[in-house]
């Protein structure tokens, strides 16, 4: 299993790591330049978020490709027999590969937040709420792991790339909006629907209660607690799509 | 079944972890029917995760539209005195995204107290602010300021705003406006002061506008430097 783990994460990053951190390194240089034009006395402010945002979004993007097309393209090209066929078992195939895409991920994550924060420092910044930046970082990446599980069961299960794309996107667009699925319960008369809604809002990932970007304030107060919370849902979440995705993948005939 | 009860007590867990999340945090941003949502613009930014970012932006548009001059205001007007009708609009929009942008909520308040002469607006806006954060008493300071200029107490104003400036978040178009109330009522020199202090501060847009002044102020009271 390390060994699938080791080699996933190296054939990623020969391949396709480098050029999302060189369009990280564009946006980072284009934003400093045009926020200091435009944002007056907010630059920092809007330096750090848009780098927390950029961070995210193209872990994202990265991360639910390369879970996508992980077991996809060794379908195809019928490689995987090699590997099956030896002594491996699934689920430590599927583990190895799983684990070895995070991590190619995490470094990712890190090399970019290494130049964001080298941006910030010559930028005047002196880490003010910088635990709550870290936070933020850590909780992002939270949510790619829980997304890309899901994103591993999606394309195990439906066997399509695009449909499997479209599925990841629906699920971190509407855990996004978890909060007016609950705004939707509470206006809701029909206690038969009520229930039903209520069922499906605990069962979508709830990102935007990971998000403490933008749950900045709330964090400062109690980050503790809900960075406990987070991680715990996030683990259990992923898990779970994990299972869903071996469970299939254990079925799948090739 | 082997497979399958490790999948529901995980099941289970996702659930009862998500109600605890659920209960536990009290989600403090306004719903969205009181947003002012911009045609979908702001909306994607929700639905992204965006929503810090998304408010940012609406700020840069506030920036823009009062920072540009309007249609029929003349050459030789001062900056941002034109009327900007939507100036608490864009203000509101900003601050509904993201309500502990304080800063924008101070200088949109400032702006139409100081600037545009409509202490009703900046009061509503300052509220808002208070309704959502009572414990950030810069606001208290504001409302206090306007409160004093409506009824034409300006020394107790002027003592307010000079409390206020002292903060490194304040804005410094509150600055340039205590300084030019200080100029209208003839102490030039506090009035250089505080011009002084603007063109130090890290406010580039302000450094031109503040270098004229300080040159004028110089030459009033027939300093030397």
């Amino acid at each position: 299993m390390i060994a699938i783990a080791k080699y996933t994460f190296l054939s990623h990053f020969r391949n396709r790591i480098f050029l999302v951190l060189i369009l990280f390194g564009f946006i980072l240089l284009a934003a400093s330049l045009l926020l200091g034009l435009l944002s007056q006395e907010q630059e920092l402010r809007m330096l750090i978020d848009l780098g927390l945002v950029a961070i995210e979004k193209l872990t994202l993007l990265t991360s639910v490709f390369l879970m996508v097309n992980l077991l996809l393209e060794e379908m195809e090209s019928k490689t995987i027999y090699l590997v099956l066929t030896r002594a491996v078992s699934r689920g430590e195939y599927l583990l190895g590969r799983f684990l070895g895409t995070l991590l190619s991920t995490f470094v990712c994550v890190l090399i970019m937040v290494s130049a964001h924060l080298i941006l910030l420092v010559l930028k005047g910044w002196q880490f003010e709420e910088g635990l709550l930046y870290f936070l933020s970082i850590f909780t992002s990446f939270e949510k790619v792991f829980l997304i890309s599980s899901l994103a591993l069961f999606f394309s195990i299960f439906s066997s399509s790339n695009i449909v499997a794309l479209t599925f990841t996107f629906f699920f971190w667009v509407l855990g996004h909006f978890a909060l007016e699925l609950k705004f939707l319960i509470q206006s809701v008369q029909n206690e038969f629907l009520k229930f039903f809604i209520n069922i499906f809002y605990h069962l979508i990932p709830h990102f935007q209660y990971l998000n403490a970007r933008d749950l900045w304030t709330l964090f400062s107060d109690r980050w503790l607690s809900l960075t406990i919370q987070g991680t715990l849902y996030t683990l259990s979440y992923s898990a779970l799509a994990f299972g869903l995705a071996l469970f299939v993948f254990k079925k799948k005939e090739f | 079944m082997r497979c399958i009860s490790p999948l529901l007590f995980l099941t289970f867990l996702v659930v009862f972890l998500s109600n605890q999340i659920t209960n536990n945090l009290k989600y403090s941003f306004p719903p969205l029917t009181e947003l002012i949502l911009d045609s979908g613009k702001d909306l994607s930014t929700l639905l992204f995760g965006m929503r810090r970012l998304g408010a940012d932006m609406a700020w840069i548009s506030v920036l823009q539209y009062y920072g540009a001059a309007e249609a029929e205001e003349k050459e030789g007007t001062e900056f941002g005195s034109g009327n900007y009708p939507s100036l608490k609009k864009l203000t509101l929009r900003t601050v509904r995204l993201d309500p502990s942008l304080h800063y924008a909520t101070l200088y949109g308040a400032g702006a139409l107290a100081f600037n545009l002469n409509r202490p009703e607006e900046a009061i509503e806006i300052l509220q808002e602010g208070i309704s959502r954060h009572p414990q950030y008493w810069k606001f208290q300071l504001y409302l206090g300021a306007i409160l004093y200029k409506q009824k034409g107490k300006f020394d107790s104003m002027i003592h307010l705003l000079e409390d206020a400036i002292k903060y490194p978040d304040c804005p410094t178009l509150i600055k340039s406006i205590l300084a030019n109330i200080y100029k209208e009522n003839g102490n030039t020199l506090r009035s250089l002061q505080i011009w002084i202090e603007v063109y130090e501060g890290k406010d580039e847009s302000y450094r031109e506008k503040s270098s004229q002044q300080i040159e004028e102020l110089k030459k009033k009271l027939k300093i030397n430097i």
